[in-house]
């Protein structure tokens, strides 16, 4: 298992790094879409299959981060670095104060407040018009000024290889997660809080850094989001970014990383093809994570994974 | 082993007189219903007590108290000493004390090996590692290994716990205590709703304890209560009507009457 593991990723990884020299700047540009939302979902993925706490307001890191780095390009700061770290820091204040206040929930009740907090950051983003400028959001944010490394990002496929290294950076390292000590008790936190507290383990202090782990990986996407479309609205913190992102990672199939990826680049694809015939697509992706409910409530993932495995063994 | 740094470093050998558990004048109330009343016992090293008592005496309400589940209304509790009534349960594990649970309470969806793994590492200072591989911690693996082959867990260790027979699990989750090497060590109905055969095993397991370690049992099965332990108490209504040796509390006529019931 292990070696076909090792050549899948390999192959996915040349693909990923191949594919664009083939495509179009419109499919480049699909790509670019895929590898952020994929960020984003594995970051999910970390919060709720790995620590048992489905969020309903991801989004909330996502848009902060975009929000800040953005307001900052806009207003004379031309150095990516400055305002990435910005955006990262501002949105883990936030990851910081929202943990404390969300993790005394678990389930349902933790949805609901991981909501109701997102809607209030969007609140915040359409109100604040003098920094935010209400519903038109921010527009016409540049392509990052990366200073030290001269880099032409305003061309699409230079812009793809800047997200997919990345893209690459955040799995990696969410895969270390995930495998680490910290990973392990993390998963047994979700099985049973009592068990691992009773066992020795502090539980609120692995979810509490699961939280900001999330957060973190989701500023990143968010950040990558708001240079690619040079702009971002209050549209990023709203609860359909979040339940967007949610659905990727029921799809694709949570507590594995590959899963909300599989989730992710599903949609995106779906998302751009159908959403050019009907206006009803969230209605369509509605129909499709019933049929997933029905037929694969683990997800897509794990069922594909599991009939390679028995293919390649029989 | 697992060592705790004293508060005051110069009295430790003052801090060994005390005993393994100490429950001074405990009681819990739900509301208007009162769990537990005034309860008072203390464990020597070394001792096996069981605490028995018909359903709803408040054995497993004492234990939650013990363990740090709940909180209690009033009174102490002491371990090795320390005042543990406000102290959070991982705290009060990382003491030495570890449980098992009336209702089997393992991690379901990982595998055996997983559960060990997380009962090993509860206590190391690694637990908080997130930037290396859990696979690479050869000494933790070797273990879980050895622990798993010493309890004829090894063939199961892919499997995942919920696929494990009831009995199966209960033992998983005494081994998972034990793995621990817990200085204090409370049962909570280990061997209810097993087997003839595997109440034997489990009391065999339990009987092969290392003399140093303190144990509180909860049982019903009174042939393993007598096979397990030196003393007994006796929890009635949220009391404790009765202490003593076993062969005391066999012959205790307010015992007998509180299990067989009396004619007046």
């Amino acid at each position: 298992m292990k070696p076909l593991k090792a050549a899948t990723t390999l192959v996915f990884f040349v693909l990923l790094a191949i594919l664009p020299i083939f495509l179009s700047s419109y499919y480049v540009g699909l790509m670019i879409l895929m590898l952020i939302f994929g960020i984003f979902a594995m970051s999910l993925d970390i919060l709720m299959g790995y620590g048992g706490l489905p969020s309903l307001g991801h989004a909330a890191c996502f848009g902060v981060a975009a929000y800040t780095s953005g307001f900052l390009a806009l207003n004379g700061v031309h150095n990516f670095w400055l305002e990435a770290t910005a955006g990262l820091i501002l949105s883990l204040v936030v990851g910081v104060i929202f943990g404390f206040l969300v993790l005394r929930t678990r389930g349902v009740y933790f949805l609901m407040i991981t909501l109701a907090l997102s809607q209030v950051l969007w609140g915040i983003a359409f109100k604040w018009t003098s920094v935010t400028h209400g519903d038109d959001g921010l527009s016409g944010i540049p392509r990052p000024d990366l200073v030290v490394i001269q880099l032409d990002l305003s061309n699409t496929t230079v812009y793809y290889y800047f997200a997919l290294f990345f893209f690459i950076i955040a799995m990696v390292a969410m895969w270390l997660v995930v495998q680490s000590p910290f990973g392990l008790t993390l998963k047994g936190v979700r099985d049973s809080e009592t068990r691992m507290r009773t066992l020795g383990y502090n539980a609120w202090i692995y979810k509490y850094v699961a939280f900001l782990i999330a957060g973190f990986f989701a500023s990143v996407a968010g950040i990558l989001s708001v240079y690619y479309h040079g702009y971002v609205g209050p549209g990023d913190l709203h609860i359909i970014t979040s339940a967007k992102v949610l659905l990727m990672v029921i799809l694709g199939g949570a507590g594995t990383l590959i899963g909300p990826i599989v989730g992710a680049f599903g949609i995106v694809l779906f998302e751009n093809f159908i959403s050019g015939y009907t206006e009803r697509w969230l209605l369509l992706l509605g129909l499709i994570y019933v049929l997933v409910i029905i037929f694969a409530p683990r997800g897509i993932y794990p069922p594909i994974k599991e009939r390679i495995y028995k293919w390649l063994t029989s | 082993m697992v060592n705790f740094v004293s508060p005051k470093p110069g009295k430790v050998d003052d801090k060994a007189k005390f005993g393994p558990l100490v429950i001074n004048n405990v009681s819990k109330a739900f509301g208007c219903l009162q769990a537990l009343e005034g309860i008072s016992l203390s464990l020597m090293h070394g001792e096996r007590r069981a605490l028995i008592g018909p359903n709803g005496a408040g054995k497993t309400t004492l234990f939650h108290i013990v363990s740090g589940i709940l909180a209690p209304s009033s009174g102490k509790i002491l371990i090795f000493g320390h005042d543990v009534s406000r102290l959070p349960i991982h705290k009060r594990a990382a003491l030495g004390v570890a449980r098992t649970f009336q209702i089997t309470n393992l991690l379901p969806t990982l595998s055996v090996l997983e559960n060990i793994l997380l009962s090993l590492q509860a206590h190391e200072p690694y637990r908080f590692v997130i930037h290396r591989p859990i696979a690479s911690f050869g000494p933790l693996f070797l273990r879980a290994r050895e622990i798993l082959e010493t309890w004829g867990l090894w063939d199961w260790r892919d499997t995942e716990v919920r696929s494990l027979s009831y009995g199966e699990q209960r033992e998983l989750e005494i081994v998972m205590a034990l793995a621990q090497r817990p200085k204090l060590l409370l049962l909570d109905e280990p061997t209810s709703g097993l087997s003839p055969s595997e109440t034997v095993r489990v009391t065999k397991m339990v009987q092969n304890l290392p003399g140093d370690v303190t144990m509180l049992l909860i049982e019903h099965d009174m042939d393993v209560v007598f096979d397990l332990v030196d003393r007994i108490s006796v929890l009635h209504l949220g009391r404790l009507v009765a202490e003593g040796s076993t062969e005391e509390i066999r012959q205790d006529r307010t015992v007998q009457q509180i299990y067989l019931g009396s004619r007046v």
